[in-house]
């Protein structure tokens, strides 16, 4: 699984207590017990390649259309 | 979608006379019909249409725009398919993404997309329940949400072509 947030990662994989996550709700971090049974793992990817990216924000033209590329929608008529 | 536009509920109309410039407008209807490609093929219109769904009881004149700006792009670009497949080893990974507030109502947006090999099997958008107080919450809260697809992918996988020890 690829995430673009450093932070998130961190706080995925480390089951540490810190004080200034305290807030977050006790079922979110369903994650990190997924992580420690090895079913998922989590990889850093930068912003800019992150195909989720689309789902999330309207993007500009170019970024908008490298991701559909990357998403395998292709125009039939070239293929 | 335009970058920067944001749609609100404050843009709804409100006084009669704004409701009457509404009146005719098939809003729900083009949305019924967007809905379909955007769960079934068309991945990449799936942001415009989850953010303008959410103004379908009352909707504005800058939302109707917006929606008629969706079915140009769709008419623009009707030639796109969805492939599957590929010639590398085929794996499941998943990419998991949020905006933090980018909305007037604060909540995040999550969203998060699934592909087997090359191609994308598995898409959704989701407005998250709480409002997140940073980013790293609002991706983190997104990760939670992937993970639960994730190991039921993994289960369906496994079924279809025999269990693997390999993490998603």
């Amino acid at each position: 699984m690829h995430c673009d947030n450093q932070g998130a990662i961190a706080l995925a994989k480390d089951n540490k207590f810190h004080s200034c996550t305290k807030h977050i709700d006790l079922w979110y971090h369903f994650i990190r017990e997924a992580i420690e049974d090895k079913k998922i793992e989590i990889e850093y990817v930068p912003t800019e390649e992150n195909i989720a990216d689309i789902f999330t924000k309207a993007l500009a033209r170019p970024r908008f259309k490298g991701f559909v590329e990357k998403l395998g929608l292709k125009d039939f008529k070239r293929i | 979608m335009d970058t920067n536009a944001q749609y609100s509920i404050e843009q709804c109309p409100t006084t009669p006379n704004q409701l009457a410039r509404m009146t005719g407008v098939l809003f729900s209807k083009v949305i019924g019909s967007v809905l379909w490609p955007a769960v079934v093929s068309r991945l990449d219109i799936v942001f415009g249409v989850g953010v303008l769904s959410q103004f379908v009881q009352n909707p504005g004149p800058i939302h109707w725009e917006a929606l008629k700006r969706v079915i140009v792009y769709l008419n623009t670009t009707k030639g796109l398919w969805l492939i599957f497949g590929g010639n590398s080893e085929v794996l499941v990974e998943g990419y998991c993404d949020a905006d933090w507030a980018s909305q007037k109502h604060r909540h995040s947006i999550s969203g998060y997309t699934f592909y087997l090999g090359q191609g994308v099997i598995l898409w959704s958008l989701k407005n998250q329940h709480i409002i997140a107080l940073s980013s790293t919450e609002a991706e983190y809260i997104a990760e939670t949400h992937v993970t639960k697809e994730a190991l039921w992918l993994q289960g369906f996988i496994d079924e279809v072509r025999g269990p693997r020890d390999v993490p998603i």
